[in-house]
């Protein structure tokens, strides 16, 4: 009986951690540009488009950055990833620029579907989602 | 980190952003520092025409006039700053700052206030009054969330006015993992101490920067005329001709390098700074000239988490040739500072520091214990204990 009972426990927890570790678990980053991009752009273009640095892709056509809201899990993920900074040195980093006149932070534009919706519209943008909600109405050009 | 007026107008006007149709944006911006402090452990400093001594303070602001001394005070480190800026669209932009430091009782000051033109990706023009870019860290100076110190280090030698008003063309460059920051400006500004005008004629200067992933390295000079107009005293040269006049401006230079480096969660950053004055004399023609003044400073920190401890060590020398009719010698002023302190990030846009300050006087004997005009004392020796917060907005 008591073992049954302990039995059944294990799986319930079993069973939650498995639950618990597919909701934690997502599949990755996928930095995206609109469909008609043709740009092949390396994981050094992208620092430089997110850092500032540079304002425009490879062919010369104008890039906007756009982030996601400060402390989504994403955006640590692809400023640790791609920028390689902890979120305290990326604030750091444009509150150094933003109050000396060399640049400002890209936009904010909420989660992961928004930043999809906005990029399948304009063909400046460049942004970064949870790769499980890429589709068709964006080019993914980097994945980590 | 940023607060847009009309969130959702502009993210509404984001759809339509750059694909040729200008998104006008107003972004508002700040910075606030509140700390508190006061000096724990003080040398005797002599009034040189006196002869009367007290306890040395501390300048934790020199061109605000912040001052630790043995009274806890929330002044000297603390300020504020808003920015306004608008993006026009086509690369032009414009911005302007509110600045107030707890020095000058938070009256405000419009630090910067500027026109900013991108003629292509790679040149850039800003005209308007500007930060003198003297310092890796003076251009957010003010901004104390930027940078892990509570105040950056005090031992570089400064300018007399820390804005000018003119203009600055830099040149952006990306070469394969290198990138390349090089800028000259020109200008003019004026301050003011006490009854002391200062004016600063013909700024001229270049600064050159280039990082990559883990390394920056700046290269800086600066150089302008200085006119000082004081109730009190005229400045002459070695032959008695008036000085530091319209007609007959004082010659000032400032030269600066400096590196940063980042090993994973270590830091270390360095600058060396030279300034020279040209030669000034009192009217009886018996003093005063500083020869040249260097400061230097090496700091290293440890990102723990959301902690930071940092250690710096910092030397100031500055050299002062004396002639009277009977005397003609050089003496250093010299100052060894070390500091120790924390940051820990308590809020993605807050920071806490506690720092401590121990500055020890390695003048010449002379300028430490004669008395009369050359004895300063042990003004140099003493240590300051702060704490606050650095916040952004």
């Amino acid at each position: 009986m008591a073992n049954k009972i302990l039995k059944t426990l294990l799986a319930a927890s079993l069973a939650s951690a498995t639950l618990l570790g597919s909701v934690a678990a997502w599949s990755g980053v996928a930095v995206i540009v609109h469909p008609s991009n043709a740009n092949n752009l390396s994981e050094t273009d992208i620092s430089r488009i997110f850092l500032g640095k540079k304002k425009s892709y490879p062919d010369g056509s104008e890039a906007i950055p756009v982030d996601q809201k400060d402390g989504a899990a994403v955006r640590s993920s692809f400023v640790g990833t791609v920028l390689k900074k902890n979120d305290q040195q990326i604030k750091a980093y444009w509150a150094q620029l933003l109050f000396t006149g060399k640049g400002t932070p890209p936009k904010e534009v909420g989660a992961s579907a928004d930043v999809r919706k906005l990029i399948a519209e304009n063909p400046a943008l460049i942004g970064y989602i949870d790769s499980a909600e890429a589709d068709g109405s964006v080019k993914v050009v980097f994945q980590f | 980190m940023t607060r847009h007026i009309l969130t959702t107008a502009i993210i509404a006007a984001g759809s339509i952003l750059g694909s040729g149709a200008q998104a006008a944006d107003l972004r508002i911006n700040g910075f606030l520092s509140v700390v508190g402090g006061l000096t724990t452990s003080e040398g005797v400093a002599r009034n040189k025409f006196t002869g009367a001594e007290s306890k040395a303070t501390y300048v934790a602001d020199g061109p605000t006039g912040g001052v630790y001394d043995d009274d806890i005070s929330f002044k000297p480190d603390s300020n504020f700053g808003l920015q306004v800026s608008s993006n026009l669209g086509d690369g032009l932009s414009v911005t302007g700052q509110l600045t107030g430091s707890g020095g000058e009782d938070f009256d405000t000051n419009v630090a910067w206030a500027y026109i900013s033109y991108d003629l292509n990706d790679n040149w850039n023009l800003q005209a308007g009054r500007q930060r003198l870019p003297l310092f890796f860290y003076s251009d957010f100076l003010d901004v104390g969330y930027a940078y892990h110190w509570t105040r950056t280090p005090q031992v570089l030698p400064g300018a007399f006015s820390d804005t000018f008003e003119g203009v600055k063309l830099a040149w952006m460059h990306s070469s394969d993992n290198w990138d390349w920051r090089a800028s000259i400006y020109g200008g003019a500004g004026d301050t003011s101490e006490g009854d002391v005008g200062i004016k600063t004629k013909d700024v001229l200067g270049a600064t050159l920067k280039a990082s990559n992933d883990w390394l920056q390295l700046r290269a800086t000079y600066s150089m302008n005329d200085l006119v000082i107009d004081s109730p009190n005293s005229t400045f002459f040269t070695r032959n008695g001709v008036a000085q530091a006049t319209d007609d007959n401006p004082l010659g000032y230079t400032f030269a600066g390098i400096g590196a940063h480096m980042t090993f994973d969660s270590v830091f270390v950053v360095t600058e060396y700074a030279f300034s020279e004055i040209e030669e000034v004399f009192a009217p009886d023609n018996s003093v005063v000239g500083a020869d040249g003044t260097i400061g230097w400073y090496i700091s290293s920190g440890i990102r723990l988490g959301n902690l930071t401890p940092h250690i710096t060590y910092g030397v100031s020398e500055a050299t002062f040739s004396q002639e009277t009719p009977s005397l003609d010698t050089d003496s250093e002023n010299a100052s060894t500072t070390i500091t120790l302190g924390v940051r820990w990030d308590f809020h993605p846009s807050a920071a806490f520091k506690a720092e401590f300050s121990t500055r020890e006087d390695d003048s010449d004997d002379a300028l430490q214990n004669d008395f009369g005009f050359f004895g300063n004392g042990e003004q140099n020796k003493v240590d300051v204990f702060t704490v606050g917060f650095d916040v952004i907005f």
